[in-house]
């Protein structure tokens, strides 16, 4: 016999039994107690702490302590460090720039030197280079670093010895 | 689907009336003691853990069928709360918001340990053993005739444990609790239509389960 998959009366009545589970006897009674117990662990931890870091702690306490109370007080100190931060960025922006002529050295005359051969022959053949789409036609090899160099093949003839 | 007892009856008699009027002193006790709490008052909050410890305690033994988790973690709701009491508003009640922490803190516990599900169920307390509908459930009804109870709590909560987390909360909070469908949406932060098909899948997938004990 299949379950109405609509009807749960049944699985409501076995869902009865997760209320019959109990921790084990008199584990409620000692519970708050221990959290109780944890707190006040917790807060000696934190007062050990705050002794550690020294008298400065207490008036940065009370610092908190006297914005926590008063939003607008918060508020105006909030205000106050921006505003602070901002004059401080203006100022700091005023010192960076100075005056476009100020100190500057007397502008200078440049004047171009020709260009000489190795040059114009580097720039034509760069020329030629970017201007063709097929550069292995191209008739005119570029002076380049190793053309003094004459490299020469030479057979090498391997003599293997049977033991 | 009929909703617990919890839910407002249309017309109060009485006994009703004399109820809502304790329930409405127990919140101004309450809000009281929440007030002396915040102020550093640790009387207070150790009143006001007696007073929901066991509810706590339950919701997040019931969603991790763990006994030793549901210690850990009650303990810490309750710690977390002390600390957080400033930020109570009382736009919801103390109940509700510390449940809110509670169910928070069980499921981020249950997604970071999604891989490791070791059961360690508590007893079940001796009137089970007479609950007519449980008798019923191990005796003629259930093909299992040999099933005891233990056999079908730990069917049950095996059964729980395959449902994702917000399933078997609302379940949890609906089915054993009896927590009306508003109280849940407000702890679970969604709207009523969500808790309503939420219980019907986690139902259907329960029944689907454990369909070898449900005859």
């Amino acid at each position: 016999m299949a379950v109405n998959p609509e009807n749960f009366d049944q699985l409501l009545k076995l869902l009865a039994l997760k209320r019959h589970e109990q921790p084990p006897p008199g584990y409620f009674d000692q519970f708050a107690r221990g959290v109780i117990v944890r707190l006040k662990a917790g807060e000696a931890k934190r007062e050990s702490w705050l002794a550690d870091i020294g008298e400065e702690a207490s008036w940065l306490q009370k610092i908190w302590s006297l914005l926590e109370a008063k939003p607008v007080l918060a508020g105006a100190f909030g205000a106050a460090v921006s505003g602070l931060l901002l004059a401080g960025i203006i100022y700091a922006q005023r010192l960076e720039l100075p005056s476009p002529t100020a100190g500057a050295p007397p502008p200078e005359e440049f004047v171009l030197a020709p260009p000489t051969r190795a040059v114009e022959a580097d720039q034509s053949a760069s020329a030629l280079l970017a201007s063709s789409t097929n550069p292995v036609i191209n008739p005119v090899v570029p002076a380049g670093l190793f053309d003094g160099v004459r490299l020469k093949a030479e057979p090498v003839s391997l003599k293997l010895e049977n033991k | 689907m009929p909703d617990p007892a919890r839910e407002k009856a249309p017309e109060s008699s009485p006994p009703e009336k004399a109820a809502a009027a304790g329930a409405n002193h127990s919140a101004v006790q309450e809000l009281d003691l929440v007030k002396r709490a915040r102020r550093g008052n640790l009387e207070a909050y150790e009143e006001l853990v007696r007073r929901y410890q066991e509810r706590i305690y339950a919701t997040i033994y019931h969603m991790t069928s763990n006994h030793e988790d549901a210690n850990d973690l009650a303990q810490e709701t309750f710690i977390k709360a002390y600390r957080a009491l400033k930020s109570f508003k009382g736009s919801s009640s103390f109940y509700t918001w510390i449940y809110r922490i509670a169910v928070n803190k069980t499921i981020n516990f249950l997604k970071q340990r999604r891989h490791r599900t070791q059961m360690s169920l508590d007893d079940l307390d001796s009137n089970a053993e007479h609950d007519p509908d449980l008798v019923a459930l191990i005796s003629e009804k259930t093909p299992r005739h040999e099933a005891n109870l233990a056999e079908l709590q730990e069917k049950l909560n095996a059964a729980m444990q395959k449902l994702s987390e917000p399933h078997r909360l609302v379940v949890v909070l609906h089915d054993v609790h009896g927590l009306p469908h508003d109280e849940i949406a407000k702890i679970m932060d969604c709207n009523i239509g969500t808790v309503r098909s939420r219980l019907f899948y986690a139902r259907q997938q329960l029944q689907a389960h454990l369909s070898d004990y449900l005859k």
